[in-house]
């Protein structure tokens, strides 16, 4: 559930074809501040009253993993839900209800039918970090299948209001579906969004007792701290890359191997600079062939969500054998150098490998390698 | 492969003395300019655990907390950000407040469930696997598994783990209640004795309990798996309570408190 569309394939097609999902904030006056945000399709001008929009996003997305999955939450046992999430909250007076973190893992655990529910809190790292999470609980035996992503729903007036008071988000004067270009020398900050993603993991042998075909594999996991700043982004990229490299070790793959980087790439100028020298820092000379491109720049950025819509447009794209590109992406800079696949996505069919970066405000990043069923 | 505990620590309801002695344990206060005083003890705890283990190097020392909801109760919230009328403002009025010049990043910033996590980080340089999660006491014990395997899979040599709780009628200037137990956790050889088995199964029984809970007993029972070994007990710090291990793991010695 993003804002490019309600299921897997129509966000995956508006991201192959550059289609923005991105439009002007309705729901609220935001004055002169920043004006495109990415609303989910059928909620960008109203909230249904007293609703959380995290639960009915999730609830959407969950479901849609389960069913791919060949689950029945009625049925079927999944063990645990990892979510990635940071409460939906509400001005004093607007609702009764009060949306935090747990209380919306709680109620996602409880539509997936799962035994058990951990919210995973790494700001906008923290979908993939769930997602790296459920696959160490696989590997030691915890689960056997486990339910993992990310949602968010921050496009109210008090998130809002946060993101603005620190300056993040791009106040560029240009179209709302002109905001996001990530890694362009004309960057100005990101575009707030909402969504929700979710992977069922399983072990190999439960997926073979099922009978079902898995659609991927999460070859390795690497997370890290840049151990810097709380939001500033390291200059010398030693954070993000040690996540990477945690991933490609995990894997036992080298840097040569990947065909993809979908990268965080939100937009500011800080996080793009920094994430290009973190790439250079684990592929050397390696880093100017493999493509990179970030997929925020047709859907913003969904924060908590993010890595883990990701991390399923990687699926896709292990699938598929397409490069989605970098929408937007029109200018260069001398720190941002690498291949961001401007225009037009790109055929590869010998691509098997895809690695994906997320980091997020408090120093948290997390890379996952998705390598071809 | 084992692993052993090789520090652990516990902070506990001091309030405004774990303020000050979180920014003793750093050298530039700046580093924990953000630290807000919720979690100072668990900072405290955290960077005790760390301090103890004789880490030697950063990059492979990892860091994960567990606790329950930081959300404090939106009221309180509102009125610290809003001032006193907030409940009787409409949400037009609330969001024009907040568009003006009342909301400063620092209170939202402070407010981040993983503040602690990235403190500390900064305050000793640990770019190990990070994550904090949010629940009980269940959550802590997937947290140490998940530490385990870090260790397993050779992603770091260190891992601390941290687990703490706030009171749940937290006023937005009270932070006596904070409580936070830490351990740290190393690979070890055949011959050490191994203590995972112990939080391992500590963890299991603690469904049900909070993250501290379960970060504390685990804490406790290292401490009587210690002196059951005629150990030496170190004890300091005011409030803080820093044992030293026998579990030492590659030469690392007993810490004075």
């Amino acid at each position: 559930v993003t804002p490019c569309g309600t299921t897997v394939e129509s966000t995956w097609q508006a991201v192959v074809a550059g289609r923005s999902g991105i439009s002007t904030i309705r729901r609220f006056p935001v004055g002169s501040s920043a004006r495109a945000g990415g609303m989910v399709p059928g909620f960008e001008e109203d909230v249904p009253p007293g609703r959380s929009l995290a639960m009915l996003f999730g609830d959407t997305a969950v479901m849609e993993a389960l069913g791919d999955a060949g689950l029945d939450p009625h049925r079927d046992q999944v063990d645990v839900v990892l979510l990635g999430n940071h409460g939906e909250r509400t001005f004093p007076n607007e609702s009764p209800n009060e949306w935090t973190a747990l209380s919306i893992t709680r109620h996602i655990a409880a539509t997936a039918g799962a035994r058990s529910a951990v919210n995973v809190y790494g700001a906008c790292a923290a979908g993939a970090l769930a997602i790296g999470s459920a696959a160490a609980l696989l590997r030691a035996g915890k689960a056997d299948i486990a339910v993992a992503g990310g949602v968010d729903a921050l496009l109210r007036p008090i998130e809002y209001a946060k993101f603005a008071a620190l300056g993040g988000m791009s106040v560029r004067d240009c179209e709302p579906y002109q905001a996001s270009c990530p890694f362009d020398a004309r960057r100005d900050g990101f575009v707030l969004s909402e969504g929700a993603g979710f992977v069922v993991l399983e072990t190999a042998e439960s997926a073979r007792r099922r009978g079902v075909e898995p659609k991927a594999v999460l070859e390795g996991s690497g997370c890290s701290q840049n151990a810097y700043h709380v939001v500033a982004s390291p200059p010398d990229g030693l954070g993000p890359a040690l996540a990477m490299q945690r991933a490609l070790t995990q894997a036992n793959r080298s840097a040569s191997e990947v065909g993809y980087i979908n990268a965080h790439g939100t937009g500011t100028q800080d996080n793009d600079a920094c994430e290009t020298t973190a790439i250079k820092r684990v592929f050397g000379e390696a880093a100017y062939r493999v493509p990179v491109s970030s997929t925020k720049g047709v859907m913003g950025h969904t924060m908590a969500a993010a890595g883990a819509i990701e991390f399923v447009l990687s699926v896709k794209v292990a699938q598929e054998g397409v490069v989605p590109p970098t929408a937007n992406w029109e200018v260069s800079s001398s720190e941002c150098d690498l291949d961001y696949v401007p225009g037009e996505a790109r055929r590869d069919t010998t691509l098997r490998c895809v690695l994906t970066n997320s980091f997020g405000f408090g120093g948290q990043c997390a890379s996952l390698l998705v390598g071809a069923a | 492969m084992n692993a052993v505990v090789v520090g652990h620590a516990v902070s506990n309801n001091a309030g405004a003395e774990q303020v000050t002695r979180a920014r003793s344990l750093v050298s530039d206060r700046k580093v924990v300019r953000l630290l807000d005083s919720r979690s100072a003890p668990p900072f405290v705890a955290g960077v005790e655990a760390v301090d103890s283990a004789r880490v030697q190097d950063g990059d492979r020392t990892g860091l994960f907390t567990a606790s329950d909801e930081l959300d404090e109760p939106m009221a309180a919230a509102w009125t610290k950000m809003l001032g006193p009328d907030a409940s009787a403002l409409s949400p037009a009025e609330v969001f024009q407040r907040l568009m003006s010049d009342r909301l400063s990043p620092v209170i939202w910033l402070r407010s981040m469930g993983s503040n602690m996590l990235c403190q500390a980080a900064i305050a000793r340089g640990l770019r190990g696997p990070s994550i904090h999660f949010v629940g009980d006491g269940e959550t802590a014990a997937y947290a140490l598994t998940m530490a385990v395997a870090a260790l397993e899979e050779e992603q770091a040599d260190v891992m601390v783990v941290v687990g703490f709780d706030f009171p749940a009628s937290a006023h937005p200037g009270d932070h006596d209640g904070t409580v936070a137990a830490a351990i740290a956790l190393a690979r070890a050889d055949d011959q050490s004795r191994d203590l995972l088995s112990f939080a391992v199964e500590s963890a299991e029984a603690g469904r049900g309990s909070s993250a501290f809970e379960l970060l504390r007993a685990c804490v406790v029972g290292v401490e009587e798996a210690r002196r059951a070994g005629e150990a030496k007990v170190d004890l300091g710090h005011g409030p803080v309570v820093t044992f030293a291990t026998p579990f030492a793991h590659h030469g690392q010695q007993p810490v004075q408190g």
